[in-house]
C-alpha cells in the first residue's frame, strides 16, 4: 500500500483488480492486478504505452464494460462501498456523482445531435430533479467556472460549433456536474495541441483545488505529469511495475520500463554497447499481446537488461525501493540496480 | 479465384447450407420435371375438379380438374429460367456500361450515370410494364423487360469498384508499362469488381424471380398454356373461397425460391465483401 | 440554404426532363394506334380524324414533344385518350387513395422496423437478433400479391373481420375508410418493413458502439434515457433517409397490391394507361412518378439537416 501524503482515509480504494476479455481467441488478461489509491485533493497519475489497460481500468471501476465479454474481479471502495460486482442502478448512482470521467476525444464523446445545455442538463438531472430554469443557470455556472466565456449563448451550440478546447472544457464541466469527489481524466489533453493541453491542465489543477477532489489522470506521456500530479503508477500490461512520489519517481526511476519512458539509459550494469542502448528510448517492440503473455515478467522481451534468470519465469513482486516523504517508492523488477528480491 | 475459401466459408453457415440445398433440389426439379410430376401437368380431368389437398393429389386439382403439384412442379422451369436470362441481360448490359464508365470517366460516366438516375427515378414494377407493352407479353419479352430494369444497379455497382480500383498503385503501373487497355480491365478490374457482383447476382435472382411473378400475375408475363407460378396464383385469385390450395401451393413455391436467393446472397456478402453488408438491395438510390 | 435548394431543385428539373424524354421514346416505341384502341375497329372515320387531330399526334413526334412539355409546364397534361378527361383531374381524384396507402404502409413498415431492429441489435447474435433477421428476410422475399391473398383468405374470407377489397375514401366514413386500408398497407409495408429492420439494427448497433454513448452512461444516466436519446435519437438521423426513399416507391404506386385490392391508385391507373395505350395519361402518371420521388428524396435530405445540426447546406455537399 501506498502510504498517503495526506491524513485521512482514500477517497478510492482499489485492490487486486483483473479485467479479461472473452475473445474468439481466448481470454485476453488486459488488467492483471492494479492497486492503488486515490485521496481526496491528490493528483495519481497513471501512465504507460497505449493498451496497457489504463481505460479498461478506470472503465471497470464504474461498470461500463460490455457486461457480455468482460469478467471483472478485485475490489475497488468507495466511500465505504464495494463497487466491484454491484448492481447497475447502484453503480449508476456513483457514475457522475461520486466518480465523474473525462475522456479522450471531445469531439467524439459529445453527441453530435444535442445541444451542450441538453448534454450538461442530463449530467445534472441523472442525479437530482431539476427544473428547467435550474438545468440552464447551473448549467451557464458551470461553463463559466471551466473558463467558457459569454456561458448564456454556447448553451445553445452545438458540439461542431466549439473549437477542440472548448469541446473539452465543456466535456468538464459535464463531469463536474454531478458534484463527484474523485475525477478521472482519461487522456484528456491527448487530442489536444500543446496551448490548449496547457490550459486545459490548469484548469483540472485549480477546480481540484477548489473542490477538494482527488484526480486520476490518465496518459501516455510522462511529460505532462510531472507538473500536476503528486504520484505516478506506471502500467505495463495491465499491472503496476513502478510507483512512487512524483520526484522520486522522476530523479530515481527503478524500473527499466520507466526508465525507458523517461528517455534515461540503465547505465550501470548494462553489458551492451551503447549504440544498442540508445534504442530504449524509443521503446522498440510492441506491448504484449494481452490473449497471450508472456511468463514472466511481461516486460522481459523488450528489456534491455534482463539481469535475471528468473526474468522470463517468475513475475517481479512490487517492493520498496525506498520511504523518501514517507511516501513509498515500489518497483516490480529484479533488477533495480541491486538483489533485493 | 478464392473459389475453394468461399465455398468452405459458406458451409460454416447453417442458413447457407439449407438456401445452397433448397436450389440444388430447385434446379434438379426443374430438369427433371416431367419424370418428377406425378400427373401431366396440363391433363384436365373435369370430374376431379377443384378437389382438395388428398394422397392421390398432394397439393389438390385446380379447376380443370389438373394437378396443383405437377404444375408448381412443371413451373420450376419457368421460374428459374426466366430469373436466370433476365440477370444475365443486366449482368452483362450492366458490367459493360459500369466498366465504361468507370474506367474512361469523363462525360461517358456523366451521361450514363444521369441516365441511371432516370431510370432510378421510374419505378420499377412500373418500367417493366411499359415494357411489356412495347414489346407485347410473354415470357421471353419479360426476360428482357426485366433485364433492362435491373441493369443500372449493376453499372453502379461496377463502376463504384472499378472507381476504386482504378486509382490504385498496380493500375497505373500496368498503364505506364504500356498494356493495353483491355488487358488492364481483364486483369486488374474485373478480378476485383468479382465479389460485389456475385453477390448481387444472386439478390437480383431473387428479384427477378419475384417480377416475373408479379408480371405473370397481371398477365404480361408467361402465358398459356406454359404454367408459371405467378398466372397459377393469379387464376387460383379467382377459386380463393372454394379452393384455397390453388393460390396458397404456388405462392409458396415462388416464396421459398426467392427467400433461398436472398439467404444465399446474403450468406454471399458475409463471405465476400463484409464491407458491404449494411448496404442493402432497395436502398442504393440515395445519393 | 435557399441556394442548396435552388441547386437541387435545378437538378431535379433536369432528371424530370430526362424521364419525360425517356416516356415519350417509349411510347413512339410502342406498336399500335392508340386512338384506334380506344375507339375501337368500327368507329366513323370522322371521329377518328378528330380525335387525331385533337391528339396532335399527326404532328411530327418532336412536335408533339414540345407541345407536351409546355402544357405540362403550366400543369396541363392533356387529356385521356379513353375517358376523354383531363389526365390532371382523373390523377387528383386517384390521390387520395394512394397517400392513404402509402402513408398507412410507411407507418406499418416503422412500426415493424423501429422495435425488431432495436431489439435485434441490442442481443446481437442472440435468439431475438436470429429472428429478426430470418424473419426480414422472409419479409424481403414474400410476393406480395401471394402475401395479401392470403390476407384476404385468412382476416376476409375465414374470419370475415375485414373486407377484401375495395376502397372508401375518408372523407364519405372514416372508419370504413381505415377497414379497408388495413390489409392493402400490412401487405404493401412488410417488405419496407423487412428493409428497415435491417436498417434500423445496423444502425443502432453503429450507434451503440460510439463514444458519446459511453459518456451518457459515465453520466450516471438511466439506461432507458441514453438508449432514447443517444442510441435511438442518433440512429434515426440516416433512417429517415432510408424510410424517404420506401416512401416514395411506395408512393410511386404500388401496381400489385393496388391491383390484388382493387385499390383505385395511381398505380393501377399507370397499369390502365399502358393497357390500354391512354400515352397522355401514362405520360402524365409518370412524370408525377418521377415529381414524387424527386420531391421526397429533397424534403428527406431538409429533414436530415433538421435532424443532424451537423450538416449545412450553405456550401456545396
Ligand atoms: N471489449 C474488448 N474486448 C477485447 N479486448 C479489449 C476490449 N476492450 C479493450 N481491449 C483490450 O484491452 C487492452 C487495453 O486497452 P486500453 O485500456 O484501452 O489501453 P490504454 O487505455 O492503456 O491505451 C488493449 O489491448 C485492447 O485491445
Ligand atoms: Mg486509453
Amino acid at each position: 500500500m501506498s502510504s498517503p501524503p495526506t491524513d485521512g482515509a482514500p477517497l478510492l480504494s482499489v485492490r487486486d483488480l483483473q479485467v479479461s476479455f472473452r475473445t474468439r481467441r481466448g481470454p485476453a488478461r488486459v488488467v492483471n492486478g492494479l492497486s492503488f489509491d486515490v485521496h481526496a485533493g491528490c493528483t495519481l497519475a497513471v501512465v504507460g504505452e497505449s493498451g496497457s489497460g489504463k481505460s479498461v481500468s478506470s472503465l471497470a471501476l464504474l461498470g461500463l464494460l460490455p457486461d457480455a465479454v468482460a469478467e471483472v474481479r478485485g475490489s475497488a471502495v468507495f466511500g465505504g462501498d464495494e463497487l466491484i460486482g454491484r448492481t447497475e442502478e447502484q453503480l449508476r448512482r456513483v457514475r457522475g456523482a461520486g466518480i465523474g470521467m473525462v475522456f479522450q476525444d471531445p469531439m467524439t464523446s459529445l453527441n453530435p445531435v444535442l445541444t451542450v445545455e441538453r448534454q450538461i442538463g442530463e449530467a445534472l438531472r441523472a442525479h437530482e430533479k431539476v427544473s428547467d430554469e435550474g438545468v440552464r443557470s447551473r448549467a451557464a455556472e458551470l461553463l463559466t467556472e471551466v473558463g467558457i466565456p459569454d456561458a448564456a449563448s454556447r448553451l445553445r451550440a452545438f458540439p461542431h460549433q466549439l473549437s477542440g478546447g472548448m469541446r473539452q472544457r465543456v466535456m468538464i464541466a459535464i463531469a463536474l456536474a454531478g458534484n463527484p469527489r474523485v475525477l478521472i481524466a482519461d487522456e484528456a489533453t491527448t487530442a489536444l495541441d500543446v496551448t490548449v493541453q496547457a490550459q486545459i491542465i490548469e484548469l483540472v489543477a485549480r477546480l481540484q483545488e477548489e473542490h477538494g477532489m482527488g484526480v486520476v489522470w490518465i496518459t501516455h506521456d510522462l511529460g505532462v505529469v510531472a507538473g500536476i500530479a503528486d504520484h505516478v503508477l506506471v502500467m505495463y500490461a495491465g499491472r503496476c511495475v513502478e510507483e512512487g512520489a512524483v520526484d522520486d519517481l522522476f530523479d530515481r526511476p527503478e524500473h527499466p520500463y520507466t526508465r525507458g519512458l523517461l528517455g534515461a539509459l540503465p547505465v550501470v550494469d548494462d553489458p551492451r554497447p551503447a549504440r544498442e542502448r540508445d534504442d530504449l528510448v524509443t521503446m522498440p517492440g510492441l506491448p504484449p499481446d494481452p490473449v497471450d503473455l508472456p511468463a514472466g515478467c511481461a516486460f522481459h522481451p523488450r528489456c534491455p537488461v534482463r539481469a535475471d534468470a528468473r526474468c522470463a519465469t517468475e513475475v517481479p513482486p512490487l517492493a520498496a525501493v525506498s520511504a523518501d516523504h514517507g511516501e513509498a517508492h515500489r518497483v516490480a523488477t529484479f533488477y533495480a540496480g541491486g538483489d533485493r528480491a | 479465384m478464392r473459389g475453394r475459401e468461399t465455398l468452405a466459408l459458406l458451409f460454416r453457415s447453417p442458413t447457407a447450407i439449407v438456401a445452397g440445398a433448397v436450389l440444388v433440389a430447385l434446379v434438379v426439379t426443374a430438369v427433371l420435371g416431367d419424370s418428377l410430376a406425378p400427373h401431366d401437368p396440363t391433363a384436365t380431368d373435369v370430374s376431379n375438379r377443384l378437389q382438395s389437398p388428398s394422397t392421390a393429389h398432394w397439393f389438390g386439382t385446380d379447376e380443370l380438374g389438373r394437378d396443383v403439384l405437377s404444375r408448381v412442379i412443371e413451373g420450376a422451369a419457368v421460374s428459374l429460367k426466366v430469373g436466370a436470362v433476365a440477370v444475365g441481360i443486366s449482368l452483362v448490359a450492366g458490367v459493360l456500361i459500369g466498366l465504361v464508365a468507370g474506367y474512361y470517366g469523363t462525360w461517358v460516366d456523366d451521361v450514363l450515370m444521369r441516365l441511371s438516375d432516370v431510370l432510378f427515378a421510374f419505378p420499377a414494377m412500373l418500367m417493366a410494364i411499359a415494357v411489356l407493352a412495347i414489346l407485347g407479353p410473354g415470357s421471353t419479352n419479360a426476360m428482357i423487360a426485366i433485364g433492362i430494369v435491373y441493369t443500372p444497379i449493376f453499372a453502379r455497382i461496377t463502376r463504384a469498384s472499378v472507381l476504386s480500383v482504378r486509382e490504385e498503385v498496380y493500375v497505373r503501373a500496368a498503364r505506364s508499362a504500356g498494356a493495353g487497355d483491355l488487358r488492364i480491365v481483364g486483369r486488374h478490374v474485373l478480378p476485383n469488381v468479382t465479389a460485389p457482383i456475385i453477390v448481387q447476382t444472386s439478390i437480383s435472382l431473387a428479384f427477378a424471380i419475384l417480377s416475373e411473378a408479379a408480371l405473370s400475375f397481371v398477365g404480361l408475363g408467361t402465358q398459356p398454356p406454359d404454367p408459371s407460378w405467378g398466372r397459377m396464383l393469379s387464376e387460383g385469385r379467382g377459386f380463393i373461397e372454394q379452393a384455397w390450395w390453388m393460390a396458397v401451393f404456388p405462392g409458396l413455391a415462388i416464396f421459398v425460391t426467392v427467400l433461398a436467393f436472398n439467404v444465399l446472397g446474403d450468406a454471399l456478402r458475409d463471405v465476400l465483401d463484409p464491407r458491404q453488408r449494411s448496404a442493402m438491395a432497395g436502398t442504393g438510390v440515395t445519393p | 440554404m435557399t441556394r442548396y435548394v435552388l441547386r437541387r431543385l435545378l437538378q431535379s428539373v433536369a432528371v424530370l426532363l430526362g424521364v419525360s424524354i425517356l416516356v415519350f421514346a417509349i411510347i413512339q416505341l410502342v406498336p399500335g394506334d392508340p386512338i384506334r384502341a380506344a375507339l375501337g375497329q368500327q368507329a366513323d372515320p370522322e371521329t377518328y380524324a378528330a380525335l387525331r387531330e385533337r391528339a396532335g399526334l399527326d404532328d411530327p413526334v418532336p412536335l408533339q414533344f414540345v407541345n407536351w412539355l409546355a402544357g405540362a409546364a403550366t400543369g396541363d397534361l392533356g387529356v385521356s385518350f379513353r375517358t376523354g378527361e383531363t389526365v390532371l383531374s382523373q390523377i387528383l381524384a386517384r390521390t387520395p387513395a394512394t397517400l392513404s396507402l402509402a402513408g398507412a404502409a410507411i407507418v406499418v413498415a416503422l412500426l415493424i422496423a423501429i422495435p425488431l431492429g432495436t431489439i435485434s441489435a441490442l442481443h446481437p447474435r442472440s435468439p431475438v437478433d436470429w429472428f429478426a433477421s430470418l424473419s426480414s428476410q422472409a419479409g424481403l422475399s414474400v410476393p406480395d400479391f401471394w402475401l395479401g391473398i392470403l390476407l384476404i383468405l385468412l382476416f376476409a374470407g375465414t374470419l370475415g373481420w375485414l373486407p377484401s377489397s375495395g376502397y372508401t375514401p375518408f372523407t364519405e366514413d372514416p372508419v370504413d375508410w381505415a377497414r379497408h386500408l388495413i390489409l392493402p398497407a400490412i401487405t404493401a409495408g412488410v417488405s419496407s418493413g423487412s428493409i428497415l429492420t435491417r436498417f434500423v439494427r445496423s444502425s443502432v448497433l453503429e450507434s451503440l458502439g460510439q463514444d458519446h454513448v459511453r459518456t451518457a452512461r459515465a453520466k450516471g444516466m438511466r439506461a432507458r434515457d441514453v438508449l432514447t436519446w443517444h442510441v435511438l435519437r442518433n440512429a434515426l438521423v440516416p433512417l429517415v433517409t432510408v424510410a424517404g426513399v420506401q416512401l416514395a416507391y411506395l408512393l410511386s404506386g404500388v401496381v400489385v397490391v393496388e391491383y390484388v385490392f382493387a385499390w383505385p391508385g395511381l398505380g393501377q391507373l399507370a397499369f390502365q394507361a399502358v393497357e390500354s395505350r391512354d400515352y397522355p395519361l401514362l405520360q402524365g402518371t409518370v412524370l408525377l412518378f418521377a415529381v414524387i420521388f424527386l420531391v421526397v428524396n429533397l424534403v428527406v435530405d431538409l429533414a436530415y439537416a433538421r435532424l443532424d445540426p451537423r450538416i449545412s447546406y450553405r456550401s456545396a455537399r
